[in-house]
């Protein structure tokens, strides 16, 4: 027994959480480096405006001062910071910066570690190279806004989440509610039974697993109950010829003469024969009832019906010998058919030996092979026996349905075999009087299909 | 004991019918429905075997048919068919007795004899009348405790008469009991077989009534009296 997996729903909510919260993240991350390098640029901007306007004030305010500092009370106050040095003395700074030149540099950008703490300098100088000027800020100011930037897109995600996998879990429950519903009718049925399942109002998903299953049933159904007739079938028809071999069998044995003796042992034989004839054509027609639950699989290859009739008639031919008649075969050379080779010489082996068997001594049997004006190929078995009266003719291939005073102990069954493999090849069958020999006619016509091998 | 026979299959009825002439019995054998019907009709046959799937017309109108009709015949239906709905059916339709295939022969033999026994009111295998006892089974007589040697004819007959003990026998009816067809009736055979009886058994045993035929009449009371 299979343990079972993980519920789908489990499965399915899992799934779209994991998808939204990595599709978040990637959306995150890609803002994070849009958004730095676009407030790079912006405060880059900023120091640079900011370092002209100053050297602007200090050229026109020139000495006048003097180891000043600037108090600011702004939030950013302490992220920012400036320097005027003039003839490499500080003049000017604000409080948070440091004694020392903020950048290495006397001109341009420049991103470095004072104290511990990274800033981004930038350095000018006044017209006539007398006063450098730095203006700094630290890069802590930069990653603040832009942890600020994702607290406001991550705190919307944080409590859209759980809400969004509770609704994904609401949803994929009442979209799976067909398939519980199935799962419990399944669960609840008995485990022999093969009756179709009805579920009211299934989606059309479950509509196709619901008329699958139900195909199955009924196909299993169908050949449990095949399996079931033919068991009864072979109870009940061998039944006789048991009975038969058994009461011969008792004769020879309380027979008190030799000749009698040897004529119900020979007819033991006979009966035995017989039995395996039946059991032969039983476990036929078992045979196709099969192939016709689990579709026409023979029905797809072609076979030469010539080569097939031959063999058919070769291993016949005996037992028309025997009662004198004459068997013979009007074909052309080769005649290639739709049909699986076993299933035509089960087909034209039962023809000819029901021909044979019902047929008067000295009869002759016609088996002709040829194609119609539609060039439909067909394949006719007549004799010059009784023929059937045409009452009797509608119920050719009901199982153990026998002539009347034939005489001969056919078992009735060779008729349902040629039905049974008619229909599954899908032929045309036809049963008359035959007009050139007097006695049955019968013929199977094969259906023009589209590239029939030649 | 005469028999008809009804059976379709050429194997089974020839087996049947051998088997039961290997026990004494005369077996006439019909294939088909339309047969058995005119057969019965006959009122030759003690019994009558009857295979149910008779070509023509099938064993259960054949037997329906002949109850319909007051024939009282036993019938015993040889079947292929062990349901127990088919068994009901059969003996509600008048089957006396209902057997499904393969059967004994033996068995079969003995179910007829029983069959034969109750239709003439008796209750075991043997007959007793007039210090006669008659083992129908083992074919043997016995008269006053000595056993008496018969041809098969005259064991026949006599099983006749002695079914029939008190009654009348036509000369016609009992050439039927000891011919099966296709057996030549020789002319004056029952009084040669009566003589024969007469001579091997008591002069007084079988009565001629004139002009009707022949009579083991019954002196003492019934004396069929189980003796195993």
């Amino acid at each position: 027994m299979m343990v079972p997996r993980r519920s789908l729903q489990a499965r399915i909510v899992l799934f779209v959480a994991t998808t939204v919260s990595a599709l978040w993240i990637a959306t995150a991350a890609y803002a994070w480096i849009e958004a730095s390098h676009e407030l790079d640029e912006l405060l880059d901007t900023h120091l640079a405006q900011a370092a002209a306007l100053l050297v602007a004030q200090a050229s026109h305010e020139g000495e006048a001062l003097d180891m000043q500092q600037s108090e600011t009370s702004y939030r950013y106050a302490s992220y920012v910071a400036f320097q005027m040095w003039h003839e490499g003395s500080l003049r000017w700074r604000s409080t948070n910066a440091p004694l020392t030149p903020l950048s290495t540099k006397t001109k341009g950008f420049e991103t470095r570690t004072i104290d511990g703490k990274a800033w981004r300098v930038f350095a000018t100088e006044g017209a006539e190279h007398d006063v450098s000027l730095f203006v700094g800020e630290r890069i802590d100011a930069r990653n603040d806004i832009l942890m600020a930037m994702l607290r406001g897109m991550f705190t919307p995600l944080a409590i859209a989440l759980p809400l969004l996998v509770l609704a994904g879990w609401w949803a994929v429950r009442r979209g799976l509610s067909p398939l519980r519903a199935l799962d419990a009718v399944l669960a609840n049925r008995k485990a022999a039974s093969l009756d179709p399942v009805t579920l009211d109002a299934a989606p059309r998903e479950v509509h196709a697993l619901q008329d699958t299953l139900n195909g199955l049933f009924a196909r299993i159904n169908q050949l449990l109950e095949n399996e079931r007739r033919f068991t009864q079938d072979a109870a009940h028809e061998l039944r006789t010829p048991i009975a038969a071999i058994r009461a011969q069998a008792q004769v020879a044995l309380g027979a008190t003469d030799n000749q009698d003796r040897a004529l119900a042992l020979g007819n033991t034989i006979q009966g035995c024969d017989r039995a395996v004839h039946l059991v032969e054509q039983l476990l036929q027609l078992a045979r196709l009832d099969a192939a016709e639950v689990t579709a026409s699989s023979g029905a797809r290859t072609t076979s030469d019906l010539v080569d097939v009739a031959r063999g058919v008639l070769a291993n016949l031919t005996p037992a028309a010998s025997f009662k004198h008649q004459r068997v013979e075969l009007v074909s052309p050379d080769h005649c290639h058919v739709l049909g699986d080779a076993v299933l035509l010489s089960a087909l034209t082996r039962n023809l000819i030996d029901n021909a044979i068997r019902y047929s008067p001594v000295q009869a002759a049997v016609c088996v002709t092979i040829a194609r119609t004006g539609s060039q439909q190929v067909f394949l006719r078995i007549e004799d010059s026996g009784a023929g059937i009266a045409t009452q009797l003719q509608a119920q050719l291939g009901k199982r153990f349905v026998r002539g009347l005073g034939s005489g001969e102990d056919g078992s009735g069954l060779g008729w349902s075999i040629v039905t049974r493999i008619a229909k599954l090849l899908e032929l045309e069958i036809a049963v008359e009087t035959s007009p050139s020999l007097g006695g049955l006619a019968v013929q199977l016509t094969w259906p023009l299909a589209q590239g029939e091998a030649r | 004991m005469r028999i008809l026979l009804a059976e379709d299959d050429a194997l089974l009825g020839d087996g049947l019918r051998a088997g039961l002439r290997q026990q004494g019995f005369l077996v006439d054998w019909v294939r088909d429905g339309p047969c058995a019907e005119r057969e019965l009709a006959t009122d030759a046959y003690q019994a009558v075997v009857l295979d149910l799937g008779l070509p023509g017309k099938d064993g259960m109108e054949v037997l329906a048919a002949a109850r319909k009709s007051g024939r009282k015949t036993p019938i015993l239906v040889l079947t292929a068919r062990d349901d127990i709905d088919a068994r009901i059916r059969g003996l509600d339709s008048g089957a006396d007795d209902y057997v499904v295939k393969p059967v004994d022969l033996f068995e079969l033999g003995a179910r007829l004899r029983s069959l034969i026994r109750r239709a003439h009111g008796h209750i075991d295998d043997q007959l007793v009348v007039e210090g006669v006892t008659l083992t129908v089974a083992a074919r043997s007589v016995a008269f006053q405790g000595r056993a008496v040697s018969l041809s098969s004819r005259e064991f026949d007959l006599l099983h006749a008469l002695m079914s029939s003990a008190g009654r009348v026998l036509t000369r016609a009816q009992l050439e039927q009991r000891i011919y099966g067809w296709g057996q030549e009736v020789e002319s004056n055979a029952v009084e040669y077989h009566i003589h024969n009886l007469r001579k091997k058994l008591s002069t007084e045993l079988i009565e001629t009534i004139r002009g009707v035929g022949y009579m083991i009449a019954r002196r003492s009371p019934n004396q069929s009296v189980a003796a195993k």
